[in-house]
């Protein structure tokens, strides 16, 4: 076997995609080649810091519903151009580190574990208000709620009924966060949907921590193990006024 | 929980024409189908056009192209089919509006052949390589700056989990086409990665 295909072998072997006799035919070459073998070393290595890298980039808010809007016209016009001008500034938010000197502009590379996660959750968030399931358990009752999470999570939230400080419980659902289950309790503000993500510790600040970002108002604290997410449309006070609520009634 | 209702048999409201509706349910049935599949379709565009507002354009184009071309989908491996309209897409865009990115790939490319990477080695001090978090930086810039031809072979397979078969058929390329490619875009990142840690170290 030549170098040039050996390494075409070790590329199709991280792939899944190399037969059993080009396996055994790589192995042999290997064996005889400290070249190859050093290649061999760096591509798994390279493999692995790419999976960090490879990721799909957040679908931005609102395209979901511009897609929407543009299939159910059948037009072959692209829909939201002029429309998406506001979403500008909003977007230039979104992105977590801007690199100087890429002359492109940017793959959406973050800086801290926050942005990422962020930015799912706000995907998320999105997600469940236009594409659904927004609740895969209805109810406005706690002792519903949170039982049935704790069949699903190793870890399930608090869930309390926040009616009384006017955010009543719609009901909860798995969601995904970067790959990993969550819990997404669902909360409504009069006509705002408030997405509460309970995530195993994933790096997130250890103290409260706000954003605000393409539109939406984020909050986050860290409690019995668990770090808690609230998304939402709702003005930065009023999420505020829901987080406060929540740890209270969690104590 | 299914948020839609599905229609049942020949349903009537008054004063709608059978046409609408049968439109409006092949709508309901293509956002079903495809529209699961919105967040692969964005992220291809993304990596191939790079600015979020076009790939927002390329993924409307596509969806609509994918609309029209319906009728005649099978409904088995959506991703796949809507990942090829898409790359569709977006290779029409690049014509009109970016030429430069679609640079031919070097013919007979050799894999244990010395390759310049111009410019990356310049463009980072040592001293910022050290700082964790550039590092992912600057291996999504070897991504970013890989050929247009080998980055979409690498989206398909590293992102989103298609097969060569499959891969072969996104991009219209044989399957031993597919492999060498992917071989050849991997050696270019491992050249362009440890050299550069090579030099942190010296």
């Amino acid at each position: 076997m030549k170098c040039g295909h050996a390494q075409e072998i070790i590329s199709a072997q991280i792939d899944g995609e190399a037969s059993p006799a080009e396996l055994k035919a790589l192995g042999e070459h290997l064996a005889g080649c400290p070249n190859c073998a050093a290649h061999a070393r760096e591509f798994e290595a390279l493999a692995m810091d790419l999976r960090t890298v490879m990721v799909r980039p957040p679908v931005p808010p609102g395209l979901e519903a511009r897609v929407h809007a543009a299939i159910a016209d059948g037009d072959a016009r692209p829909h939201g151009r002029a429309r998406r001008e506001w979403m500008s500034l909003a977007a230039a938010t979104l992105v977590g580190v801007v690199l100087s000197g890429s002359a492109f502009g940017l793959l959406q590379i973050y800086a801290n574990p926050l942005d990422r996660t962020l930015d799912a959750a706000i995907d998320a968030h999105v997600r469940g208000l236009n594409v659904g399931p927004l609740i895969q358990v209805a109810s406005s009752n706690r002792h519903v709620v949170k039982p049935w999470f704790d069949g699903k999570l190793a870890l399930a939230p608090f869930v309390p009924d926040l009616a009384q400080a006017g955010f009543p419980l719609v009901g909860g659902r798995i969601d995904y966060i970067r790959r990993h289950p969550a819990a997404a309790i669902v909360y409504g503000s009069r006509a705002h949907t408030i997405t509460l993500f309970a995530l195993e510790d994933d790096g997130l600040p250890a103290g409260e921590w706000r954003d605000l970002r393409a539109g939406y108002s984020a909050e986050g604290w860290r409690s019995d193990g668990l770090a808690f997410v609230a998304v939402s449309d709702v003005a930065p006070g009023d999420l505020d006024a829901f987080a406060a609520a929540f740890r209270a009634a969690a104590r | 929980m299914a948020a839609e209702m599905i229609a049942i048999g020949p349903v009537r409201p008054t004063g709608a024409g059978n046409s609408e509706l049968s439109q409006l349910e092949r709508i309901r049935r293509f956002e079903r189908i495809v529209l699961p599949h919105l967040a692969a379709a964005y992220g291809l565009a993304r990596w191939l056009v790079r600015e979020p507002a076009d790939a927002e354009d390329v993924v409307q184009d596509a969806l609509i192209r994918a609309l029209r071309y319906f009728d005649g989908f099978a409904g088995v491996a959506a991703k796949a089919w809507l990942l090829g309209i898409v790359r569709n897409a977006a290779y029409d865009w690049l014509h009109r509006n970016r030429p430069a990115f679609l640079s031919p790939l070097p013919e007979g490319e050799a894999l244990d052949a010395a390759l310049a990477v111009a410019g990356l080695v310049e463009r980072e001090t040592p001293e910022s390589r050290l700082i964790e978090a550039n590092t992912r930086v600057e291996l999504a810039r070897l991504v970013e700056d890989l050929p247009t031809a080998y980055r979409e072979v690498l989206v398909l397979r590293d992102i989103e989990d298609l097969s060569y078969a499959e891969i072969a058929k996104v991009v219209g390329i044989p399957v031993g086409t597919v492999m060498s490619r992917l071989a050849r875009a991997r050696e270019r990142l491992r050249r362009g990665w440890f050299s550069a840690e090579k030099e942190q170290r010296a």
